[in-house]
C-alpha cells in the first residue's frame, strides 16, 4: 500500500466525472472516490465491476422459498396433520394454495434481509463503524478523487491541474505536515507560519435570539476551521473591534472575563505553533479544553 | 450538462435556486436548531393522549377484553377497524418509496423518507391491536411457529390471521430496513456538520460509518432497486392478506373476491391522504416548501383522486354484485349497510371516499393547499368509516334476527384508538427533529434536471 496520496477534490459531479476520465486515460490508478450522492456513470467510467448483490439477493430468495416449504410440509403434513374444514390435509400438493401467501412472504423476508446484511457487510458498514471518507465535505457538497503515489506524483500533479479542481493536497501517512495546493494559486504554498484566529459567530440562532461565538482558525488561503467557545451571546451586544461584549449583555462581568481567558490562551496557542510544537489542526485543543 | 436534460414541460421539483450545499443546510437546519414552542405544544397533546392510551391498555388487559363495546354478536369491532385503518395508512409510504421508484418517478424524492417514516409508525400502532386484542399480551410469541412443550401443537398454516403475522411482521422489517438503508447516507451528511460531541456521537452511531465510496453508492443503488421490486409485491400482498381476515370468512358482506383489489386500493388511498395531511404541515413547520412543492402536492391529490374512484367502483361492484348474485343474504346485508341502523356510517363513507375526491378534477382546487389538506383529513375520517361500516354492519345483524343488536364502543375503545393516534404522532414529531426529513442525497440526484435554477439554465439556450 503507498503511504503517498494525493487528494483531487472538486465541487461538482460533471467536473469529478470528466476528471476521472482524464486520469483514466492517462492510466492513472484510481484508489477510492468519495462523493455526497450516486453520480450516475461514475461505476462505469472507474471501470468498477458491476455488483453481484442482486445474483446473492435471487439466492436468498430460494433458500427462503426452500425454508418455508420445509417448514410448512413438516408443521401441516409430516408433524400434525388436521382436518380443517374438510380440506385434504394429507398431501403437500393438495393443500398448498393455502400456504402460498407465507411461502411468499417468508421468500421475501430472507431476500431483503440478507440482502441488506450482505451489503452492510460487504460495504462495512455497522454501528460504531468509524467513518472513512477523508474529509467531511464529502458528504455534503464535494467530490473527492484518492490517488495513490508510487513515485508518479508530478506526472499525476499536471494532469489533475488540468481538470476543474476545486483543490488538492497531498497526503503522506508517515509525515505530519501535508502539503495543500489550491486551484487559485496551483504553485508552491507559502509555508508562512503564521495564524490568526478570531472570533466568529455561528449562523444560526437560537430561539431566545442568541448564538454560539465560536473560534476561528487560519492558517494561509487554504485551511480554515471554527469551534465552538462554549459562549452563548447575544450578538447584538457584541463589539467586535474589542472582541468583548458591552455592559448592555446580561452577565457582561462574566462573560467578558471568560473572553480575556480565552484570548491569553489564544496567544499562547499563537506562540506554541509558531515554535513547531502543536499542529495547526491541533491549536484549537489549547485554547478550549 | 447532457445528460441532465428533462423536458421543459416538468415542472421544476426543487426550488428557491439551490446548491449541493445549501440542500444540505436546508435538510439539517430542523435537526440543528432548537424546537419552538409550536412543537412542544403539539407533542405535549400527543403524549397525553398517548399515555391515556396506555391507561386504556392496561385496564383492557388487568380486567379483561369485556371492557371494550364488544357482544356476543359483534365480536370484532374497533379494535379492527383501528388495525386495518393504521394498517392501510402504512401503504403509502412504501408505495411511493418503492413503486415510484421502480417507475423511475423523480417526485418521491421529496417525499420518500417522511412516507416511509409514516409507513413504519402506523404500522407499529395496527401491531397493537392483534396484540391487545389477544388478551394475555406476554403470550403472542405463541403466534410464531416455535417448537413447544405442549407436544405437536403447531399454528395453523390455512388460517388468514396466520398469513396477516406473516404479512406484517415481514413488511414492518422490510420497511426499516429500506428506510434505514436509506437514511444511512443522510445521517452521515448529518454527522460531518454536527458540532456538539454528542450530536456527532449518535450520528455517528446511526450512520454505521458511512463513507460514501463509489463501491457503496453502486452496491446501495442496486439494493434500493431490488427491495424496490421486493416491495411493490409486498405492500400488495399485505393489503391482500389483511382483506383475506375477511374474505375467506362466510359472512354476507365479507365474502366477496373483490377484496384484494379493493383493500389494495383503499390503503393506497388513506396512505396518501395521510402522507398530505402530514406533510402540508411539515413543509411549513420545517420550511421546506422548495422541496415539497406544489407541484408534489398536485401530484398526490391526483393519486388520491384516481384511487378514491377506484374505492368508489369497488363499492358500487359490491352492489351490483349482491343484487345479482340473487342471494338474498348478501343483498340484505348491503341494503342493511345503506338503509339500515347505520346508514349514517355508510353515508359518511360514501361522502368522505368517493364523493369528496372528485373535487380534484378541478386544477384550481388541487393546487389550493387549504383545500388539500381539508380534503385529506375528510379522506381519513372516511376511511376510517369504511373499516368500521365492512365491519359493524356485516356483523351485527346475522343469520339469525333474535341475536341482532348494535354495537357501541366503550370509553376505553375510544381511548385505546385516541392513543394511538398520540403515539403516532410522538413518533411522528420526534423524528421530525432528529432524522433528515428529506433523502438530501437523492434529491442532489434530481437537482440538475429537475432544480428550477438549472432548468432556466437550459430554457436560456
Amino acid at each position: 500500500m503507498a503511504n503517498k496520496f494525493i487528494h483531487a477534490v472538486y465541487d461538482d459531479d460533471d467536473k469529478l466525472l470528466d476528471a476521472v476520465k482524464d486520469l483514466k486515460e492517462n492510466k492513472v490508478n484510481i484508489e477510492e472516490v468519495f462523493t455526497p450522492f450516486p453520480v450516475h456513470g461514475l461505476d462505469h467510467v472507474m471501470g468498477l465491476a458491476p455488483t453481484r448483490i442482486a445474483i446473492a439477493a435471487f439466492l436468498y430468495g430460494c433458500v427462503g422459498f426452500t425454508f418455508a416449504l420445509l417448514m410448512i410440509n413438516y408443521i401441516m403434513i409430516v408433524d400434525w396433520p388436521q382436518n380443517i374444514g374438510g380440506k385434504p390435509s394429507f398431501s403437500f400438493q393438495e393443500n398448498m394454495p393455502a400456504f402460498v401467501p407465507v411461502m411468499f412472504e417468508l421468500t421475501v423476508f430472507f431476500t431483503g434481509h440478507l440482502m441488506v446484511i450482505t451489503f452492510y457487510l460487504r460495504s462495512r458498514l455497522w454501528p460504531f463503524k468509524k467513518a472513512e471518507n477523508p474529509i467531511p465535505e464529502t458528504t455534503d457538497d464535494k467530490f473527492l478523487i484518492q490517488i495513490p503515489i508510487y513515485g508518479n506524483e508530478s506526472k499525476i500533479k499536471s494532469i489533475l491541474k488540468k481538470t476543474d479542481l476545486f483543490k488538492m493536497s497531498v497526503i503522506d501517512t508517515k509525515k505530519e505536515n501535508n502539503e495543500e495546493i489550491d486551484n487559485v494559486q496551483s504553485n508552491v504554498q507559502d509555508q508562512n507560519l503564521e495564524i490568526t484566529i478570531g472570533f466568529v459567530f455561528h449562523s444560526r440562532k437560537y430561539s431566545d435570539g442568541s448564538s454560539n461565538l465560536r473560534i476561528q482558525f487560519t492558517k494561509g488561503r487554504g485551511q480554515q476551521y471554527a469551534k465552538n467557545s462554549g459562549l452563548r451571546i447575544f450578538r447584538k451586544h457584541w463589539i467586535s473591534k474589542k472582541n468583548e461584549v458591552s455592559d448592555k449583555h446580561a452577565d457582561y462581568i462574566k462573560i467578558n472575563k471568560s473572553l480575556n481567558a480565552l484570548k491569553t490562551n489564544i496567544e499562547k496557542a499563537k506562540n506554541k505553533f509558531s515554535n513547531g510544537s502543536i499542529d495547526f489542526d491541533d491549536v484549537y485543543k489549547s485554547i478550549i479544553n | 450538462m447532457g445528460s441532465h436534460y428533462e423536458a421543459p414541460i416538468r415542472k421544476p421539483l426543487v426550488t428557491g435556486n439551490k446548491s449541493y450545499h445549501q440542500i444540505s443546510v436546508d435538510v439539517a437546519r430542523p435537526i440543528e436548531g432548537v424546537a419552538n414552542k409550536k412543537w412542544w405544544i403539539v407533542f405535549g397533546i400527543s403524549l397525553i393522549l398517548f399515555m391515556w392510551g396506555i391507561g386504556c391498555i392496561i385496564y383492557t388487559i388487568s380486567t379483561g377484553i369485556g371492557v371494550w363495546g364488544l357482544n356476543k354478536t359483534v365480536g370484532w369491532a374497533w379494535d379492527i377497524t383501528n388495525f386495518v385503518w393504521w394498517i392501510g395508512i402504512g401503504h403509502a409510504g412504501t408505495l411511493i418509496s418503492a413503486v415510484l421508484l421502480l417507475f423511475r418517478q423523480k417526485w418521491r424524492m421529496g417525499i420518500n423518507r417522511s412516507a416511509e417514516a409514516m409507513t413504519i409508525f402506523s404500522v407499529i400502532q395496527a401491531g397493537l391491536f392483534p396484540v391487545i386484542h389477544m388478551g394475555r399480551p406476554w403470550l403472542a410469541y405463541w403466534i410464531v411457529p416455535i417448537p413447544n412443550q405442549f407436544g405437536s401443537l403447531w399454528v395453523n398454516f390455512n388460517s388468514p390471521l396466520l398469513w396477516d403475522v406473516f404479512a406484517i411482521s415481514t413488511y414492518l422489517t422490510i420497511s426499516l430496513v429500506f428506510w434505514w438503508t436509506g437514511l444511512l447516507p443522510d445521517f452521515a451528511m448529518i454527522r460531518d456538520r454536527a458540532i456538539k460531541p454528542f450530536q456527532k456521537k449518535i450520528y455517528s452511531l446511526v450512520s454505521f460509518g458511512w463513507s460514501g465510496r463509489a463501491k457503496d453508492w453502486q452496491r446501495f443503488e442496486e439494493v434500493s432497486l431490488v427491495l424496490a421490486g421486493l416491495a411493490t409485491p409486498l405492500v400488495l400482498s399485505v393489503h391482500t392478506i389483511v382483506s383475506f381476515d375477511f374474505a375467506t370468512s362466510v359472512i354476507p358482506g365479507w365474502h366477496t373476491t373483490i377484496f384484494p383489489p379493493y383493500f389494495v386500493a383503499g390503503a393506497i388511498f388513506s396512505g396518501f391522504a395521510m402522507v398530505q395531511t402530514l406533510l402540508i404541515v411539515m413543509r411549513k413547520v420545517c420550511d421546506l416548501e422548495d422541496y415539497i412543492t406544489l407541484q408534489h402536492i398536485e401530484l398526490m391529490n391526483i393519486v388520491i383522486m384516481i384511487t378514491g374512484s377506484l374505492v368508489g367502483c369497488a363499492y358500487i361492484t359490491e352492489l351490483f354484485i349482491a343484487w345479482y348474485s340473487g342471494v338474498e343474504y348478501e343483498q340484505y346485508a348491503f341494503l342493511n349497510r345503506a338503509t339500515g341502523p347505520y346508514w349514517w356510517a355508510y353515508w359518511a363513507m360514501m361522502t368522505c371516499n368517493v364523493f369528496s375526491p372528485q373535487f380534484m378534477w378541478i386544477k384550481k382546487l388541487r393546487t389550493s393547499i387549504v383545500f388539500s389538506f381539508v380534503i385529506s383529513i375528510v379522506v381519513n375520517i372516511g376511511m376510517w368509516f369504511e373499516r368500521f361500516v365492512i365491519i359493524v354492519t356485516s356483523l351485527h345483524r346475522d343469520y339469525l334476527p333474535s341475536s341482532w343488536t348494535m354495537f357501541s364502543p366503550t370509553f376505553v375503545d375510544i381511548g385505546i384508538f385516541i392513543g394511538t393516534i398520540g403515539f403516532f404522532f410522538v413518533l411522528f414529531l420526534l423524528y421530525a427533529r432528529t432524522f433528515p426529513v428529506i433523502a438530501q442525497a437523492e434529491v442532489k440526484t434530481i437537482l440538475k434536471s429537475s432544480g428550477d435554477n438549472y432548468k432556466k439554465l437550459r430554457d436560456k439556450k
